[in-house]
């Protein structure tokens, strides 16, 4: 154990040196050999980013979020400290995750959208630069869930992301100057906004929309890396030639195969204003040459003004990048009646199943239930229940569909007791993390349950289409809001549970010291065993955790684990009354073991305006 | 006596029983009668000499004599009316499609229900149904309780605050049927009229093709008028395929095909709709509909535009 | 002509005025009606209605009808979903306190309806005659929140303007916060 971290920590120190643009070294194998007693899962960890590093939300094409990095182990991670902290001032929710590329952090801050560029060599971390996109505030009133960002991608030396007023832009890495922006949705005509991470697939830009509650039509477009102009459109509704189904295209069940299923499963014209929108995680699997990406609720979110399946929303599709052909697509909830967006992530790992190894899809919906696919067909082979789903009794994998629960129905002014999950399901856009060592996915997830009252609605542009009258309660009569969990796609089971009385909407990272970091949404941060579940360190933090911690190896050489803190977003809409629940503010927290950082020795920190001596690690040139 | 003349398999047997038991009544009446008279004629004469003793054994027959007939006429008539309630409560073959009515101070909102999702669609006031297929009607409400009647037709469903009523519509014949609320619900229960426009299948299928169709891309020439239509009547009107989408009026994406404006009250010409829309309470006072305050020239514009939803 | 036919017969109804209006009369014969909206600065950036402006009371101040058509109008536009149930605040922030971004005076709350406000508030204007903005202001005033309409005091002081893109972003944020903070007291949904 200590000469593997020996040798991460010499490859690190060796990385330092190097500059970003350097051609990454493979990880040591034995950061992803399996632990006895692992469940025999792997992953693809393309494109192979260097392993200090962190360029993309979910690091890797595969949506783990697993870090190959191990000076952190159970056996030190009792010691870690702050090492150092930044705040954007911004009091709405932040949901993004840090990037670092060579000796830079950048930020992207929820609206206005600002990004920083951070000099980790230099004590404290200073400003290299700020861009400040200027995005229309129109739009802080028309996102559903709070003026949100879910973070930068980082590709051709260039930062990419999305203003949440419907625009995706591309940022020199070394200026902080654009290069180019596109708008893609007007907020004040629709309602459209963006709050997705884009996912860069070779030269294109791959960003969704925001808005599904204001009867936004959902659309992925992919964009030129290099000048930002569109290469292609894929709606959410509507006829094939717009959703981009083609003779390519391979229904995985009988009930997903027809001509333009996306206008035929509406009244007629509902597909205008259906939602569908794509505001989640996007996967890319570079062997088979395809795209994953999911599909929000439909629109209305009163399902008694939308009769059928409403094709193609709460589904995820399987595209080609470079044209966006659809392969084949899975809805998993038909005639969505309970807000159960599809838009999740979509880990894709290989495993033995079935008595062979397939390339897997893993997603853990809204609805409740865990879905393991086979990512070239979009056959389910596993589909139970992670969360307390009431709605539905089971999936049956002979026709992919659920099995309505009676009762659980919405009805138009009518109220439905104790619907389970409620409206963000048993766990919403906080994406999961796998570690190729113990092959579990490690997710938080929500124990929240809801009576709901439809009221019909009218579609008023720019207003919200939404109808769905709400009241949370914690799941099964308990007081435990939420949970931290180990999910064993394979057999579908739990391997371990950590409830906690607040919602868990954190993202979760998993690192080569077998460790699973998360946080709360009352402000904890937590370290735990991946193998055990067991609880190795919390640290209270300003505000309650609702982003997407990360991990990487500093300048120094030390490794670092990172997390913004500042509650916000949806869990504030649910939670915001109960005792206790912390406040907002974005503070980034950056830990260490014992909080040492370059400018800091003997915990006497040294900075440049005291002067200090040259000489230590990153000490100032 | 329009409702005693029906065109329907559910309005038919009421007709029947209605004249059924209005002849048994004229013979019941006749009978009564004529024995009074009779007994006023031939007992008149023998009560030359003043009233006879009130106690007479024979006349307790005539109790008899009255109970039986009149208790088999009871019974039979509520026999025959239980057998037409049960034969008019579900159509002889599976209804077609759904009608989701619902009632509106002062208008009624029509929807169509199909087998397949794609068959749904939004209409007002005027509700076409096919020659002799069956339609089964969900009556609602989105206010107070109104009455569904149409009388040719079918018989009276109360629309309730929180309950869907269920009834059936069907006729035999073609044409256009008048129907009314008939339960009292405001300043407009008078102007709150229906119409069922039953047409040969064929026919209704081309009616019914056409409304599942949004609204044509609207004329350059009318442009305009689609710009006022979507800045000053969307919030409460739909056109489908157009970003029009309110719920709190009529769908107007085909108000042109439609005969009627102001549920049934008033003719859809082009000076009755230009007038409608400049002052609506002046010809249907207590209409929900609002004065738009529009010009001259935005009349006109919204006016042509609107002719163009056909 | 059937056209000028029909207009003039509109025209004619609409000036003998036999059926009863829609709305309810005034309470007090002295407040303006419906028609002196002309009187309304309308257009004008947030936070600075004049005295003038704010002196203006609702028509349809205290009438019942009035506020159970502004509450059916409350729901049927939309509002409900970003202003919540009884204006408890969601997306929007809450209608029912006494702290408004952009002034609680009846005539500045008709501003916001009828012009829209820089966070998202879309204007009404077009959408909505006048008489149904006094009714929804109506509504709003019987949650107890509002500022009687001659009394700017209780107001609070004029926002900063908002209108260059320069500046929005901070200004906005600075703004938002209280309303999130009113937000984040409620139960609500995305």
């Amino acid at each position: 154990m200590t000469g593997r971290i020996v040798v991460v920590a010499l490859l690190g120190l060796a990385l330092a040196g190097c500059n970003a643009k350097t051609e990454a070294p493979s990880a040591p194998p034995s950061a992803y050999a399996p632990l006895p007693g692992a469940t025999g899962a792997s992953a693809n960890f393309a494109p192979n980013d260097p392993p200090g590093e962190w360029r993309r939300q979910a690091r890797d094409f595969a949506n783990t979020r697993f870090s190959p990095l191990s000076q952190i182990t159970a056996a030190n991670v009792g010691r870690l400290k702050i090492a150092w902290s930044f705040t954007d001032g911004i009091p709405y929710g932040h949901e993004a995750g840090p990037l670092v590329v060579g000796q830079t952090m950048y930020l992207v801050s929820p609206f206005p959208n600002t990004a920083y560029a951070l000099d980790l060599s230099k004590p404290g971390a200073p400003i290299k630069w700020t861009y400040q996109p200027h995005p229309r505030p129109i739009a802080i009133g028309k996102a559903c869930c709070d003026a949100v960002n879910r973070g930068p991608t980082f590709a051709d030396n260039k930062l990419v992301y999305s203003l949440l007023d419907g625009e995706a832009v591309a940022v020199d890495a070394a200026s902080g100057k654009p290069v180019w922006r596109t708008r893609l949705g007007d907020p004040a005509a629709t309602g459209m906004t963006i709050t997705m991470s884009p996912l860069v697939v070779g030269q294109s830009v791959l960003v969704g929309n925001s808005g599904g509650e204001m009867g936004v039509r959902g659309q992925l477009t992919a964009l030129d890396l290099n000048s930002g102009k569109v290469q292609w459109i894929a709606y959410s509704t509507g006829p094939d030639r717009d959703v981009l189904i083609g003779p390519g295209f391979r229904a995985p069940y009988p009930s997903l195969a027809g001509k333009d299923l996306g206008v035929s499963s509406w009244p007629a014209g509902g597909w205008v204003h259906g939602g569908g929108t794509v505001w989640g995680w996007i996967s890319y699997d570079p062997t088979l040459n395809l795209i994953y990406v999911g599909t929000s609720n439909p629109g209305p979110r009163v399902p008694a003004q939308r009769p059928g399946d409403n094709l193609w929303t709460s589904a995820v599709f399987a595209r080609d990048p470079t044209t966006g052909q659809a392969r084949w697509a899975y809805q998993f909830t038909p005639h969505d009646q309970w807000d159960y967006d599809g838009v999740n992530e979509d880990i894709l790992i290989q495993a033995p199943l079935g008595g062979k190894l397939r390339p897997l899809l893993v997603h853990l919906d809204r609805n409740g239930f865990a879905y393991t696919m086979d990512r070239t067909t979009g056959k389910v082979l596993v589909a139970k229940p992670f969360g307390i789903p009431n709605w539905a009794t089971s999936i049956d994998l002979a026709s992919g569909r659920p099995v309505l629960a009676p009762g659980k129905g919405a009805q138009v002014g009518q109220t439905v007791d104790d619907i389970c999950p409620t409206h963000i399901g048993s766990k919403d856009w906080q994406p999961a993390a796998f570690s190729p060592r113990t092959g579990l996915i490690y997710a938080g997830i929500f124990n929240i349950c809801m009576d709901l009252v439809d009221h019909k609605v009218a579609y008023i542009p720019g207003t919200p289409y939404d109808g769905m009258d709400i009241k949370t309660h914690a799941g099964n009569h308990t007081k435990q809001w939420g949970a931290f969990i180990a999910w064993n796609p394979l057999t579908g089971q739990r391997a371990w549970t950590i409830p906690e009385n607040f919602m868990v909407m954190s993202g979760a990272l998993a690192t080569a010291g077998d460790l699973v970091f998360y946080g709360t949404t009352d402000g904890w941060f937590r370290a735990v065993d991946a193998r055990s579940g067991k609880v190795l360190w919390s640290q209270k933090l300003a505000s309650g955790i609702t982003s997407q911690p990360m991990t990487y190896l500093g300048p120094d050489g030390r490794q670092y684990v990172a997390v913004w803190s500042g509650v916000g977003g949806v869990a504030s809409q649910v939670m915001g009354a109960k005792n206790g629940f912390p406040p907002r503010g974005g503070v980034l927290y950056v830990f260490s073991i014992d909080g040492v950082s370059p400018g800091s020795a003997q915990g006497m920190l040294v900075t440049q305006g005291a002067g200090a001596p040259a000489g230590h690690w990153g000490a100032p040139d | 006596m329009g409702y005693l003349q029906t065109f329907g398999p559910r309005a038919d047997p009421a007709t029947a029983l209605t004249w059924g038991v209005i002849v048994i009544s004229l013979i019941v009446v006749a009978i009564i009668l004529a024995l009074v008279i009779v007994g006023v004629i031939v007992r008149g004469r023998q009560l030359s000499g003043g009233w006879p003793e009130i106690s007479h054994p024979r006349s307790e027959h005539w109790i008899w004599i009255g109970l039986v007939p009149t208790v088999l006429a009871l019974i039979f008539t509520l026999g025959w009316t239980v057998a037409v309630l049960a034969k008019i409560n579900s159509p002889a073959s599976k209804p077609a499609f759904t009608l989701e009515i619902t009632g509106h101070q002062w208008w009624w909102e029509v929807r169509y229900v199909g087998p397949r999702p794609a068959d749904t669609f939004t209409t007002a006031n005027e509700i076409h149904i096919p020659v002799g297929i069956p339609v089964l009607v969900k009556a609602a409400t989105a206010d107070v309780i109104h009455s569904f009647w149409i009388p040719a037709l079918t018989g009276k469903t109360d629309t309730i605050p929180g309950r869907t009523n269920l009834a059936w519509l069907e006729a035999d014949r073609a044409g256009i049927y008048r129907g009314q609320c008939t339960e009292y619900c405001g300043q407009q229960h008078a102007g709150m009229a229906a119409y069922v426009i039953a047409q040969p299948p064929a026919a209704f299928e081309a009616w019914r093709q056409a409304q599942l169709a949004p609204a044509a891309p609207a004329p350059a020439a009318v442009a305009g008028g689609e710009t006022v239509f979507n800045d000053h009547c969307s919030a409460c009107h739909a056109v489908r395929g157009t970003s029009a989408g309110g719920a709190l009026g009529p769908d107007l994406t085909h108000v042109a095909s439609r005969a009627t404006l102001a549920s049934g009250i008033l003719p859809n010409d082009r000076a009755t709709l230009m007038g409608w829309i400049a002052n609506p309470n002046s010809l249907k006072p207590g209409t929900r509909m609002p004065a738009t305050g529009l010009s001259g020239p935005q009349l006109n514009a919204v006016a042509s535009y609107l002719e163009t939803l056909k | 002509m059937t056209a000028a036919r029909g207009i003039l017969l509109a025209l004619l109804l609409a000036g003998c005025n036999g059926g009863p209006a829609i709305g309810p009369r005034p309470s007090s014969s002295s407040a303006p009606s419906a028609s002196n909206l002309a009187a309304l600065p309308l257009g004008q950036p947030p936070g600075e209605a004049t005295l003038a402006a704010a002196a203006i009371n609702n028509p349809l101040e205290g009438s019942p009808q009035a506020v159970a058509q502004g509450k059916a109008l409350f729901t049927a536009m939309n509002c409900v979903y970003c202003h919540g149930p009884q204006g408890s605040g969601l997306i929007g922030p809450p209608l029912d306190s006494a702290a408004w971004r952009y002034g609680g005076a009846p005539a500045q709350i008709y501003n916001s309806i009828h012009d829209g406000r820089p966070q998202g508030m879309p204007a009404w204007g077009s959408r909505l005659p006048p008489e149904q903005i006094w009714q929804l202001v109506a509504y709003l005033e019987s949650f107890g929140g509002a500022a009687p309409p001659a009394n700017m005091t209780g107001v609070g002081p004029p926002e900063p303007s908002t209108t260059g893109p320069q500046v929005a972003g901070q200004v906005q944020t600075d703004t938002a916060h209280q309303g999130l903070e009113d937000a984040n007291k409620r139960p609500g949904r995305p």
